[in-house]
């Protein structure tokens, strides 16, 4: 498989995976962290900067 | 509250501080740009947080709870993917100068001047409202500001004197440009200030109400539980009509918007100044996200426990906070903030809808109905429909806002917006990544979904708004038919209005767009430009164009000049002339190559669609008939075939290329080994010939010679006649290795016995040097299948090196024999204490002629060179391993591994 495609392969996956897994959520609904934040807020935030770090790296580690 | 005449001034000093940063903007894009880091990218794409998200966002959760947050999910969502797909949006832009979203779709799809005028109206159609939205909180936050809500005929125009006073902004420093591939460097300055203001306004009044007003969130909230009014806060199926499908199908849709809506599309590609930027803004903007919506819950529920028993609207806890608590420097920094947020919005939003308008509607309009090319006023037109373009944007929405506007909430009106702009996701992604999607699909399939989104949300609106009279359609659907009801169309019920239509809307639309894809032919030039937009790297593989007259160069210089200007042309044709080596004459016929040059460099300054009426005129092009349509996929088809065999035939040829420069090498390398062969043997023979010649001679011409020096010179003669010898048995071993000429004698040996008799043979040798050989050998029942000379000349070969190789520094001279055996081999180890071989010269050994002269040793050993380069084929042969270890002035070590028979 082309690094290019794999990158494609793996960006689609975790985004379906990641867009696709909210109903779990709902087992624990919006519980408020830190008195007010609402913890799917900083579930998607936290996922969406690993996700970022991810592809960069990949791409990154495909450029070399 | 604040005086009328107070606020008036300070808003005319920031517009003021606003036109000053523009003006610096744009005067340092030709030094050292302001805008040319991923912050200031980043910053800008925050116009998606307009006066609806700094009002409404509040609003929306008071009076809904969590379910705001979908709106910024959607582009969390979406920020992992912005160097993928935001790069390559930059790309295609900039290569097809791409100069609006309608633009985009229209010129993947063919260029297509009827897709691209539908796109523009039902973008005006849906952006109106959002903009009218924003002059609306302009105005209403105004209001509560001055506390006036009685009529003034000053306050009341405030809608209208920020529209004239953001046209004016607009024409100033968002046209400055002719060209759409320069960046409004000015206006974008101006988006990232305003960016950062309101987030600090924002983030100053959330710690205002959180911590001063109310003594922190703990307080705020546990409050807000006392009074049990946390339910849509903390839960989410109680935010939604809906519930999750609710939430799933609001996360979609900020999603697509975010690319979609024109704004951001503007931003994120048409004033990119560097798409590297992509990369580290993606996490600056999320971080800004964050930022913003953090204060979002605690304020909403501060409003509503402070505020319970009035009946203030809550899109105003924001600014109500300061003004109810007297503190008018903050509250003016709220609607500043908020009055940013707004601008800012409505400046980018105007200028991308001004050129949809005037590059698909205006111009094209004009150039149509002009028979030639004749006024030479042609630039001032397109100047003027350019900024023209502006006001009426803004004064439709101005005058929306005074008709309609009022009776809609901010969220309510963005968000039927929202679904309109997500009518062309399906062509516009559709379009980046499948190269068979086409325009009739595309047409169909954003007819259908605009016509479900005037349907299901518009109509409803209308008649909600009281400008329709007919609320029993909502309840019981057009001629009392149920399944046709708007907000439950074919019985799809519990869903709230917004996800009800996006659902409708949005899947009849990519059902039609693929059926209608699948099941048309598309044009020559509508695949041509998928090509270009989904093969990004290989754009100029195919191009189509349809019949046409022949052009001359001064017709189509004349037209390109009424556009741009003869300095401008003139550049252009200069610069391809250096590219491609090719330069016209005024009566030359042109190349289809050239015009589509031209054609290109022309909607740079007019769009695509004008360019191509422009250039298609002069060309007087002619509408393909299906049946040469056909021919001509049928001769692509043929092209592709031949091209793709032609490819193989060249991968070929390279290949077998690549063999012939190989062996070419290979050949080279052995007429360097055999020229360095022939120097080395003449060399060696010529030494002992040499000396044989002249001791023969001295005993010939000097018979008085005594007896002893007679004895001398014929022992030497001897000894060089045996050394010639070795060296012509030896040249002639190694040439018969190598031609596979060699005789051997393969059979059943004891290892054992080889060695002894290797060993017997060179004792007299050691014996005179004092060298003494130790035999360790143990496995002495070892059979091996081996050729006995041969392998006995290997041992022979490697004691004399040992013996050859001693170091006269040492006090005992000493060869040692030992064994080592495994399941299928022996390994035969010779080890001396002589000088040893650098570590460098291991491998340089067994090389034909190649003799290493250690530094404790006077003259260069004496030898062919060729002994462990054949002592090693030999091995090879009996299918064993000649390997050594050495510590140069320690040891060294042969290793012979052989295998043995069971």
């Amino acid at each position: 498989m082309k690094t290019i495609g794999k990158t494609k392969l793996i960006v689609v996956a975790l985004f379906f995976f990641f867009l696709f897994n909210f109903p779990f959520i709902g087992l624990i609904d919006t519980v408020l962290i830190f008195g007010h934040i609402p913890f799917i807020y900083i579930y998607f935030y936290t996922l969406s900067l690993l996700l970022i770090l991810i592809i960069r790296y990949i791409i990154n580690h495909d450029k070399k | 509250m604040i005086s009328l005449w107070l606020i008036i001034p300070i808003c005319i000093v920031y517009l003021a501080l606003l036109f000053g940063i523009a003006y610096y903007g744009d005067k340092r894009s030709t030094k050292k740009s302001l805008i040319n880091n991923h912050f200031v990218y980043a910053l800008s794409l925050t116009t998606y947080f307009t006066a609806w998200s700094f009002y409404g966002n509040v609003g929306k959760v008071a009076t809904s709870g969590i379910s705001f947050i979908t709106t910024y999910i959607g582009p969390v969502i979406l920020a992992p993917l912005w160097v993928i797909l935001f790069k390559k949006i930059i790309r295609v832009c900039k290569r097809e100068k791409i100069s609006s979203i309608s633009d985009f779709i229209a010129t993947r799809y063919g260029k297509d001047k009827f897709l691209g005028n539908l796109i523009t109206i039902m973008v005006f159609i849906f952006i109106i409202p959002y903009i009218s939205i924003q002059l609306k909180a302009i105005s209403t936050s105004f209001h509560i500001l001055i506390d006036s809500p009685v009529q003034n005929s000053v306050s009341n125009k405030i809608p209208l004197f920020v529209a004239i006073i953001m046209s004016l902004f607009v024409i100033l420093f968002g046209t400055r440009n002719t060209r759409s591939e320069q960046v409004n460097e000015g206006m974008v300055s101006v988006i990232a200030f305003e960016a950062i203001f309101k987030l600090i306004a924002f983030i100053i009044v959330g710690v205002y109400v959180t911590y001063f007003i109310f003594n922190g969130f703990g307080d705020v909230f546990s409050k807000a539980t006392a009074k049990d009014i946390l339910g849509p806060v903390a839960n989410i199926q109680d935010s939604l009509e809906g519930g999750y499908w609710d939430w799933f199908s609001l996360i979609i849709l900020s999603f697509f918007v975010f690319m979609l809506l024109p704004r951001q599309f503007h931003l994120i590609a048409l004033e990119n100044k560097n798409e590297e930027h992509v990369d580290k803004a993606s996490w600056v903007f999320l971080l800004y996200l964050l930022a913003m919506t953090l204060f979002v819950v605690p304020i909403a529920i501060a409003g509503k426990l402070y505020f319970f028993d009035t009946s203030f609207s809550a899109d105003s806890y924001v600014l109500r906070f300061p003004i109810d608590r007297g503190n008018n420097l903050l509250a003016t920094l709220v609607f500043l903030g908020g009055f940013s947020a707004a601008t800012g919005m409505i400046i980018v939003e105007t200028i991308a809808i001004s050129k949809m308008l005037s590059d698909n509607i205006f111009i094209p309009f004009i150039l149509n109905h002009l028979k030639t090319f004749s006024t030479s006023k042609i630039q001032k037109v397109i100047s003027f429909c350019k900024r023209i373009s502006i006001p009426i944007v803004l004064l439709s929405a101005y005058t929306y806002t005074e008709i309609i506007g009022e009776g809609s909430t901010l969220v309510e009106t963005g968000l039927i917006s929202f679904v309109g702009i997500a009518q062309l996701a399906p062509s516009f992604f559709g379009g980046l990544f499948w190269k068979k999607a086409n325009k009739t699909g595309t047409i169909s399939g954003i007819i259908v979904g605009f016509f479900i989104w005037s349907y299901t949300l518009l109509f409803p609106a209308f008649i909600q708004s009281g400008l329709i009279d007919s609320l029993s359609i909502l309840s019981n659907g057009p001629f009392s038919i149920s399944l046709l009801k708007p907000y439950a169309l074919l019985g799809l019920e519990d869903l709230n209005p917004i996800s009800h239509g996006f659902f409708w809307s949005i899947t009849l639309n990519i059902f039609f767009y693929i059926i209608g894809s699948v099941f048309t032919i598309p044009k020559g030039i509508e695949i041509q430009q998928a090509n270009k937009f989904i093969d990004i790297k290989d754009p100029n593989e195919y191009r189509f164009r349809n019949r046409y007259q022949k052009v001359y160069f001064y017709q189509l210089y004349e037209l390109i000049i009424k556009f741009i200007g003869s300095k401008n042309t003139n550049m252009y044709v200069d610069q391809y002339d250096k590219k491609y080596q090719k330069k016209y004459r005024n009566n030359d016929i042109l190349e289809i190559h050239f015009v589509d040059y031209m054609e290109n460099i022309l909607s740079d300054y007019i769009g695509n669609i004008s360019a191509r009426i422009a250039i298609s005129k002069l060309l007087n092009e002619e509408p393909l008939s299906r049946k040469e349509l056909i021919e001509i996929l049928e001769e692509t088809k043929d092209a592709i075939t031949h091209s793709k065999a032609l490819t193989v035939k060249s991968d070929e040829l390279k290949r077998i290329q690549k063999t012939l420069l190989e062996s070419n090498e290979k050949l080279k390398e052995i007429d360097q080994i055999k020229d360095e062969f022939i120097l080395t043997i003449s060399h060696e023979l010529r030494t002992p010939i040499t000396s044989i010649r002249l001791l023969s001679e001295m005993l010939y011409h000097e018979p008085a010679l005594y007896e002893d020096q007679k004895h001398v010179f014929l022992k030497t003669i001897i000894q060089e006649s045996e050394r010639l010898s070795d060296l012509i048995d030896d040249t002639l071993l190694q040439e018969k290795l190598e031609l596979g000429q060699l005789n051997w004698e393969f059979e059943d040996y004891f290892v054992h016995e080889i060695i002894s008799n290797a060993v017997n043979a060179v004792s007299p040798i050691s014996k005179d040097t004092g060298i003494v050989i130790r035999n360790h050998f143990s496995h002495n029942n070892t059979l091996i299948h081996a050729d006995k000379t041969h392998l006995e000349r290997v041992l022979i070969n490697i004691f004399i090196n040992a013996i050859k190789f001693y170091d006269p520094e040492k006090d005992t001279h000493k060869i040692e024999i030992s064994s080592i055996i495994d399941s299928h081999t022996i390994t035969i180890c010779i080890e001396d204490n002589g000088i040893g071989i650098a570590k460098e010269d291991h491998e340089k050994i067994f090389n034909t002629f190649v003799q290493i002269q250690h530094e404790k040793q006077k003259n260069k050993p004496k030898g062919s060179g060729l002994g462990l380069s054949i002592a090693k084929k030999i091995v090879a042969h009996h299918k064993g391993i000649l390997s050594v270890e050495s510590e140069i002035n320690v040891y060294t070590k042969f290793l012979i591994t052989l295998p043995f028979k069971n």
